[in-house]
């Protein structure tokens, strides 16, 4: 990737990943930070990435440098803590989509990526495999699971309205 | 022939039906002379295994045949509605799904619920420190000369500067020490006097008789500096002048004091009234160099640091000029520094140490240029 092409992704896909990170940390800094951070990884190794696969490499780099602060400060989400039961409304709520992002704060961190990147980008199961590091059966079974958790809580909060 | 030493074979091709009848009424005859033997081969046609009928019923999953129709219910109806909304049906499946809604009308909402979680990207979180991501690489060819060009400008620019600030130094310590004079009118004993502020030499023995030298000495003053327009002309003898020196100095508010340097104020006040004019005529020169070296402006500062540090002249320090010519000695070491280059400026001297003659050297060429006089 020459450094134009590396200028162009940053055009291309910097508000892309900056918002699939941000849905993720739910900080701006931080989301800024690994931003950041990914881009110079890029950058780093430019020359080595190929530009059509440079859209991958960047959600990879984010999504892994992402995973990497949560362990860090410890907030990596255990996969069996969400309880299909625990939702939280004590907001209201006017829009199906603030409905949704505000269950998606729920969801175990591999869910909310997986989700993320289905929704989002579009990814397929086996893009999200690579930019992951799951396997195939792993993407569907969180997407899986991700999927009906958010529909037990619309569901509910539709109830409740 | 059958022997207690190789029954064993006789045995096992007895057991799989290999021997001939005249074989087997040896291997009999055998048997009964060896009546332990007889007990052996008895047992052994308990021995083979019968296999089971056990049968794989997964064949078809493993089959890679297109998928039949789905069979929906209570219990896959979630996991199909997934599929359905992720496209993982194909359109035979969609078929049967979507009968198996209208079928089904209270899995509607369900359905319907599924549907509703895929999530929008809110286009209006934008990341907007783009800027601050972009790399620019500064071409290798480019990168040679890059530094050497930047110094060459900066040295440029700088010169500029110092020749457009050494112009408007020199006029504004000219009017600083008009002004000074100026304050001297407060004085009601002196009215008319000759104007001191020039450098030119006055005689002190030709006082009353210099009308001419005077006007001169005027019209001089007038063109050395024509921004003065408020100075007084006096035209009373050098002596009164002289007379009046330390009226001069009382008559100084504190800020002028400060103006003036000192030697000058106690300069004044030992000289009295037998003060030489030859000596007075030197003082606003010796004043203005002293002023010069000990509050250097800007530009002197400046010229000052730029022949000590780029064209090593500690002999020069105190010479407040600065030419093309050091400019350009300056511009062409900094540049022979950065690149390793070795181009020189030489100058030709006249007999009367003028430079007559710039010679331009370097590598790949050289060029001569006489200097103008």
């Amino acid at each position: 990737m020459t450094a134009k092409e590396y200028n162009i992704c940053v055009d291309r896909f910097s508000d892309r990943v900056y918002r699939f990170v941000l849905k993720s940390v739910k900080d701006k800094d931080k989301a800024h930070d690994i931003i950041q951070d990914s881009y110079e990884k890029m950058w780093i190794n430019h020359e080595n990435i190929d530009f059509e696969k440079s859209r991958s490499y960047l959600f990879s780099t984010a999504y892994h440098t992402m995973i990497d602060l949560f362990r860090k400060e410890k907030k990596k989400a255990d996969f069996n803590s969400v309880k299909p039961d625990d939702f939280s409304h004590s907001e209201q709520y006017s829009d199906l989509n603030e409905i949704l992002h505000r269950a998606l704060n729920n969801l175990p961190e591999d869910q909310k990526s997986v989700i993320l990147l289905r929704d989002y980008e579009g990814y397929s199961y086996e893009e999200i495999g690579e930019i992951t590091g799951l396997n195939e059966s792993q993407v569907k079974v969180y997407i899986y699971r991700a999927r009906l958790y958010l529909k037990q809580y619309i569901g509910h909060m539709e109830t409740v309205l | 022939m059958i022997t207690r030493s190789n029954y064993e074979i006789w045995f096992i091709d007895y057991l799989d039906g290999k021997l001939s009848p005249f074989q087997i009424s040896q291997l009999m005859l055998f048997l009964k002379e060896n009546a332990d033997l007889a007990a052996e081969l008895e047992g052994m046609g308990d021995t083979f295994l019968v296999a089971e009928q056990i049968s794989f019923e997964a064949k078809e999953s493993l089959k890679e045949i297109p998928q039949k129709s789905l069979v929906l219910n209570n219990e896959n109806f979630d996991e199909t509605c997934i599929a359905r909304i992720e496209g993982d049906l194909n359109t035979e499946q969609k078929k049967e799904f979507d009968r198996y809604l209208f079928t089904h009308p209270e899995k509607i909402n369900d359905y319907g619920l599924f549907a509703k979680t895929r999530l929008q990207p809110d286009y209006n979180i934008i990341f907007d420190k783009k800027s601050s991501l972009k790399k620019y690489k500064i071409q290798k060819n480019y990168r040679k000369y890059l530094l050497p060009a930047v110094g060459i400008a900066a040295s440029v620019i700088l010169f500029i500067v110092v020749y457009i600030t050494n112009n408007n130094s020199k006029t504004s310590n000219e009017k600083q020490l008009a002004n000074v004079v100026e304050i001297k009118d407060t004085s009601n004993s002196v009215h008319k006097s000759n104007n001191i502020q020039n450098s030119t030499t006055v005689d002190v023995n030709e006082k009353n008789q210099s009308t001419e030298k005077t006007r001169k000495n005027k019209l001089y003053t007038e063109k050395k500096l024509p921004a003065q327009k408020h100075i007084q002309k006096f035209n009373t003898p050098l002596t009164d002048t002289l007379n009046n020196i330390t009226n001069i100095k009382k008559d100084f508010i504190p800020l002028e004091k400060m103006k003036l340097r000192k030697s000058f104020i106690a300069y004044t006040e030992s000289a009295g009234t037998e003060l030489e004019l030859r000596n007075a005529t030197c003082i606003f020169p010796i004043i203005k160099n002293e002023i010069a070296e000990e509050h250097p402006s800007l530009a002197q500062l400046a010229k000052k640091q730029i022949r000590k540090i780029f064209m090593k002249q500690e002999d020069r320090l105190k010479e407040t000029s600065l030419t093309f010519l050091d400019v350009a000695e300056a511009a062409v070491r900094s540049f022979n520094k950065r690149t390793g280059k070795n181009i020189r400026i030489e100058k030709t001297y006249n007999d009367e140490g003028s430079v007559e003659v710039l010679a331009f050297k370097s590598e790949n060429f050289q060029f001569i240029k006489p200097v103008k006089k």
